[in-house]
């Protein structure tokens, strides 16, 4: 099979990335290879077609990166490097703009039809609390609950245009007063082929983990702020430890349930004993919407 | 083709191109290919960002290709983005170039084990059971740092370790050859800016040094590798420690089935 030209973008964040990925997609008849990550952010999509197809696509994805956030870009007319470093993967996609088989509905139920948001947040506490609102405000399915390198951490909300709408709103609002540094995109049509490309399963179980009384987070940077964070706080009073997550660059994020007044006590005496250590940011979310902790990989029983 | 492979051509030339982000390798790999007749030993990401290219051939053609690539990555790399990205984590602008290549005309043998992720044979008979190290960042300064120790004095690569980009290399020999080269990597390093740490230890305790190189492993984060750098064993620095080769030796068999590639698989016999 002749190789076509090679066309690749690299964008820094997940939401500018997949409204870069949403414009190349629709702006050019080409096939998606596979996408990629270098490790601190930067995440990148290949594509292949027509040289004169790629490069408007490149300069389709450009454009849309360009808006909130940086991207580098290149194509190669006659590309000799696919088997050197496996761009190709296993296999090209089938066939140019067509979802995968199965992906249509069934897994996603009619979702392709549905609106694609996604946020990013600093540091997973205020992704927590950005996502338990955004639950809470509107109608949308969380999933795709991603660390994408550095302190980076990245969900997916699919739903009607208005609540994602107004999710996306809600989450931003809400994880601007804990991150440095937010993203948000929003997709009113997303690409179908987008779904399966962001690497997307169906979001968990409809009925959530049952009932939880509430919900609290101690991030901390490194293992000596954790240690003595998670000793307060189980000294402190009766909570449960149930996930341990390392969200990279050295922070340590644990997660704790129980009664409110047990948590509220706990993550209080873990945010003095902590912050001794090192840096540390903890909330408590007192009533968590069900959907909210499989969304972590927290298993309740 | 398949030079790399060839036992008889193992003291080829190694080029080496190392990037921030993945973009600007793919390009630099291309334009390499194109320039030169030339044969890409690794491609691979090697942690926090960077990813690095290998590639063997005569030196004219090493040369030629490794100059094109590190002026295709280039354009990529003056746009800033990756280094932007890390310059958030360090707090500060990068201290170095996001993009580093080097040339190795006639690599050491035991240099050119490593960048084919090969255990390394006892390249000398050092007699001597001081241990050093050297810690540089960032895989091309690792490569030049361990050719410059050992061409400069008489040690014994040992073994390596460190969290990638950060590279541990681990020199034994007499104290005053560790002392001499790691001493000269670690002043290479300096003026490159990618100088971490160093450490000479005259006379360590058999414990220290079993332990020490061996207990860092090194993987990429993510993705593919054509050739899995492996684990590599400190040869034992004092008497009695008979048992402790054979050890780290059935470590490494273990591990090679599933890590190794094809790439790796000829070159693996020329060790017998």
């Amino acid at each position: 099979m002749p190789r076509e030209a090679l066309g690749a973008l690299e964008v820094y964040g997940f939401p500018p990335f997949l409204e870069a990925a949403d414009a190349m997609l629709k702006a050019a008849d080409v096939i998606p290879v596979r996408t990629d990550s270098a490790g601190i952010g930067l995440l990148c999509l290949y594509i292949q077609g027509d040289v004169g197809a790629v490069r408007t696509a490149v300069e389709a994805g450009t454009n849309a990166a360009s808006r909130s956030s940086r991207s580098m870009s290149m194509v190669l007319a006659n590309p000799q490097i696919g088997e050197v470093s496996n761009i190709w993967g296993a296999a090209p996609a089938k066939g140019a703009g067509e979802p995968a088989a199965g992906q249509e509905e069934g897994a996603w139920g009619g979702a392709l039809t549905l609106a694609l948001g996604s946020i990013q947040t600093d540091g997973v506490l205020p992704l927590v609390e950005a996502a338990d609102a955004m639950l809470k405000a509107a109608n949308v399915k969380l999933f795709n609950y991603r660390w994408i390198g550095l302190r980076n951490h990245t969900l997916c909300m699919s739903g009607e245009i208005g609540d994602v709408r107004t999710a996306v709103d809600v989450g931003m609002a809400t994880a601007q007063r804990t991150s440095g540094e937010v993203f948000s995109s929003l997709l009113a049509n997303p690409f179908p082929l987008l779904f399966g490309l962001i690497g997307a399963e169906p979001s968990p179980a409809e009925d959530g983990g049952g009932y939880i009384p509430s919900l609290g987070v101690l991030e901390t940077r490194g293992l000596a702020a954790s240690s003595e964070g998670s000793d307060a706080m189980f000294k402190a009073s009766r909570v449960k430890p149930v996930k341990f997550i390392r969200a990279g660059l050295a922070w340590l994020v644990t997660f704790v349930i129980g009664e409110l007044g047990a948590v509220q006590t706990a993550v209080e005496a873990a945010q003095v004993a902590a912050a001794r250590q090192g840096e540390t940011i903890s909330t408590v979310i007192p009533n968590p919407h069900p959907d909210l902790l499989p969304l972590f990989g927290i298993e309740v029983q | 083709m398949a030079q790399g492979n060839n036992p008889d051509t193992r003291l080829a030339s190694l080029g080496v191109v190392e990037t921030l982000g993945l973009l600007p390798l793919v390009e630099a790999t291309d334009a390499m290919l194109k320039a030169a007749n030339i044969e890409v030993m690794r491609w691979e990401k090697i942690g926090l960002g960077w990813a690095v290219c290998c590639i063997t051939g005569s030196v004219g053609a090493v040369r030629a290709s490794v100059e094109a690539g590190h002026r295709a990555a280039d354009r990529l790399t003056q746009t800033g983005i990756a280094s932007d990205a890390m310059s958030r984590v360090l707090g500060g602008p990068l201290p170095f170039p996001a993009l580093n290549s080097c040339l190795l005309a006639n690599p050491a043998p035991q240099t050119w084990e490593w960048v084919m992720g090969k255990p390394p044979s006892r390249g000398r008979q050092s007699t001597g059971n001081a241990i050093g190290y050297v810690e540089v960042l960032g895989f091309v300064s690792a490569i030049l740092a361990l050719d410059l120790m050992l061409k400069g004095a008489n040690v014994n690569f040992t073994g390596y370790g460190g969290i990638p980009p950060r590279y541990v290399l681990w020199a034994q020999g007499d104290v005053g050859a560790v002392r001499t080269a790691v001493e000269a990597a670690a002043a290479m390093a300096r003026e490159g800016g990618r100088f971490v740490s160093s450490d000479i230890m005259a006379r360590p305790e058999v414990d220290t040094a079993e332990t020490i190189p061996s207990r860092y492993e090194i993987r990429p984060i993510t993705g593919f590798s054509l050739a899995l750098p492996h684990r590599l064993r400190l040869s034992a620095p004092t008497g009695g420690g008979e048992t402790r080769p054979a050890r780290a030796e059935k470590k490494v068999e273990k591990v090679e089935p599933a890590e190794q590639s094809e790439q790796t698989g000829p070159a693996e016999q020329a060790e017998d």
